[in-house]
């Protein structure tokens, strides 16, 4: 396993992430995009809080493997 | 979208340049080093990448900084916001349900801030409460919610009030010309806000613009019944006009109401009726003052509004005396000038003397010492050959060779009038008491030849024992180093020794001098009298005859 690989790996499931794709790898588990649309919190004081949204990446661990 | 395994080698295959082989291989060991490190040590971490955490049978995966922030790259730089609560309320009222209940108590809150405070929304406080109320609209809890439901299905009046309201708005007015705030009414006929242009923008904003002013829109004062409709307030404005004229036409009749014009046409009745009693013919300031009150209403108005009445009584009455005294004045005043005209005619005219005023050939004091120029000029008559030549060749040259020649001389000297201690002495005087001519001296002739020493032109028949001094008797030589009245100046010498003969005949001490002038060639000086000062010449002068003197100058012989 050489730092190459790993960079590559890296990279490539991150450009699949950004492309909202779902990357399967095989006794590992897959990764998912996930998407958070902004929303509005109100705080205990009552101010309300606009938050951005956001994406992020979902792992669901293949156990069978 | 899914990339299976297969296709995920194969991008790693691309993305590294490495062979299929290698990758597979490289792969497999990964897979296999995670979960061997995993089940020792419960955690890896590839960097750059995340960590892979094992927590029970399942495994977590946290991405790293970096791989988060390239995942989220086209969301960089919005961060969390704290919104204005105005914003949150429509989000709020545009992700909450519609609720009927909810509604009809925001609508009610304003409303009653508005009866309560008409002005209050042209204020930012207002505003601000206005913002409160429909904040807490949608927070309100359940319970209240349900206590306002019950309310509602017990009353079932509101609703059907707004909805009777409503249906007689549209009955009554078309929607598009009454706008009304009715929030879900006018959201619904609005077009959105892509379909809005900038003028629509602006005229929905001009059109509730003054509306916060106004306390509340022209439909919500119809639904409340505060404001009638268009028909309706153009007939009352009608009916109010007609009001008005009415009012102002029994305004001029009613007493309680203060006409502030009232006393000046009472006081321009008052000055009528005073003209009409007291005529007075002549030009006063009467008028003028008049039309200044007409002119100027205004300011006496504030002067009179300041003033008490009974100071406006006084003024109006004092207005009257001097419009009554001021003829007296100038009756007073025309009778001076009068007075004062006639004073400076009579004096003028020497029926009065007034000095300053009545001229000098009136004044008996200037007349005596003043003769006519007939008695400079003529010569007593002696031969009348002689004085008609000597009239027409002779000129008046008496005041004009005198000051020319002998200025210091000549000057009118001053007449000292003799004390009353001093008469008895000088009528002691051999002067004075040789001032009577004797008639019976036989009279004397000038020298015809040649003037003596001085040019004086002793006379012929000259008397030895004669005093040296005094005005009467013959001229003597000791005499010429006094002073002498001169009475005539005269060109011709037989002018000069008829006059010699003539003064000699009433008994003066005459002497002729010959002067020499520049302009008229030889003169010759006919004077009288011989004195040793100038007191004994003007005093001797002032007792001889008038007559005889005329114009006269004392001068050194």
């Amino acid at each position: 396993m050489t730092k190459d690989f790993l960079k590559a790996f890296g990279l490539t499931i991150r450009d699949q992430i950004i492309m909202k794709n779902s990357v399967e790898i095989k006794g590992l588990g897959t990764f998912k995009a996930e998407h958070t649309s902004q929303e509005q919190t109100k705080k205990a004081d009552g101010t309300t809080v606009m938050h951005p949204p956001k994406d992020s990446i979902e792992f669901k661990a293949d156990l069978e493997g | 979208m899914l990339l299976d395994h297969d296709k995920f080698i194969g991008l790693l295959v691309e993305n590294s340049g490495i062979e299929k082989e290698k990758i597979e291989k490289n792969l497999a060991d990964l897979i296999s080093d995670i979960k061997a490190t995993l089940a020792k040590e419960g955690t890896y971490e590839i960097d750059g990448f995340g960590v892979f955490n094992k927590l029970g049978n399942n495994i977590l995966f946290m991405p790293s900084e970096e791989l988060e922030t390239e995942i989220n790259y086209k969301y960089v730089g919005m961060e969390p916001i704290e919104l204005p609560n105005e914003a949150s309320e429509e989000t709020a009222a545009d992700t909450s349900e519609k609720n009927p209940i909810q509604e009809v108590l925001v609508e009610e809150e304003p409303k009653e801030d508005s009866f309560e405070d008409p002005f209050a929304e042209a204020l930012d406080e207002g505003k601000e409460e206005d913002n409160e109320n429909q904040t807490e609209a949608p927070l309100v809890n359940e319970a209240e919610i349900e206590a306002a439901v019950e309310e509602e299905i017990e009353n079932e009046t509101v609703e059907d009030i707004f909805n009777e309201l409503s249906d007689e708005q549209e009955k009554t007015e078309p929607v598009d010309e009454v706008p009304s705030n009715e929030s879900d009414e006018e959201q619904e006929d609005a077009p959105g806000p892509d379909e809005w242009g900038i003028d629509a923008h602006k005229q929905e904003h001009q059109e509730s613009a003054f509306a916060g002013l106004l306390g509340s829109t022209e439909a919500e004062n119809a639904e409340e019944g505060v404001i009638p409709e268009t028909d309706e307030i153009e007939e009352s404005t009608a009916d109010n006009e007609d009001l008005d004229f009415s009012a102002l036409e029994n305004t001029t009749d009613d007493e309680d109401f203060d006409d502030p014009f009232a006393s000046l046409e009472d006081e321009a009745e008052e000055n009528d009726e005073s003209d009409d009693e007291d005529f007075v013919p002549v030009v006063t300031n009467v008028p003028s003052d008049q039309t200044e009150t007409k002119e100027e209403p205004e300011e006496k108005q504030e002067m009179e509004e300041e003033k008490p009445e009974k100071e406006k009584k006084s003024k109006s009455r004092n207005h009257r005396a001097r419009q009554q005294g001021s003829p007296v004045f100038l009756y007073m005043i025309l009778a001076l000038v009068v007075l004062a005209g006639t004073g400076y005619i009579l004096a003028y005219f020497g029926i009065v003397n007034i000095e300053g005023i009545t001229p000098s050939k009136y004044n008996p004091q200037v007349a005596q010492n003043t003769a006519p120029a007939q008695v400079q000029t003529t010569p007593p008559a002696q031969d009348p050959t002689q004085q008609t030549d000597e009239n027409t060749d002779v000129p008046d040259q008496t005041n004009s060779e005198n000051t020319e020649d002998q200025a210091i001389e000549t000057s009118n000297p001053p007449t000292p009038t003799p004390r009353p201690e001093e008469l008895p002495e000088m009528l002691n005087d051999p002067v004075n008491n040789s001032e009577t001519p004797s008639s019976n001296e036989r009279p004397l002739r000038a020298d015809e030849k040649s003037p003596g020493e001085g040019g004086i032109i002793s006379p012929v028949n000259i008397q030895d024992n004669s005093e040296p001094y005094g005005l009467t008797g013959t001229a003597t030589q000791q005499g010429n180093n006094g002073y002498t009245i001169v009475l005539y100046t005269l060109s011709r010498k037989q002018g000069a020794d008829a006059q010699f003969e003539k003064l000699s005949k009433d008994g003066y001490r005459v002497l002729i001098k010959e002067k020499s002038s520049s302009k008229y060639g030889v003169l010759y000086q006919v004077s009288i009298g011989q004195f040793k000062s100038l007191v004994d010449a003007a005093i001797a002068a002032e007792r001889a005859d008038p007559e005889i003197l005329g114009n006269y100058i004392i001068t050194k012989i």
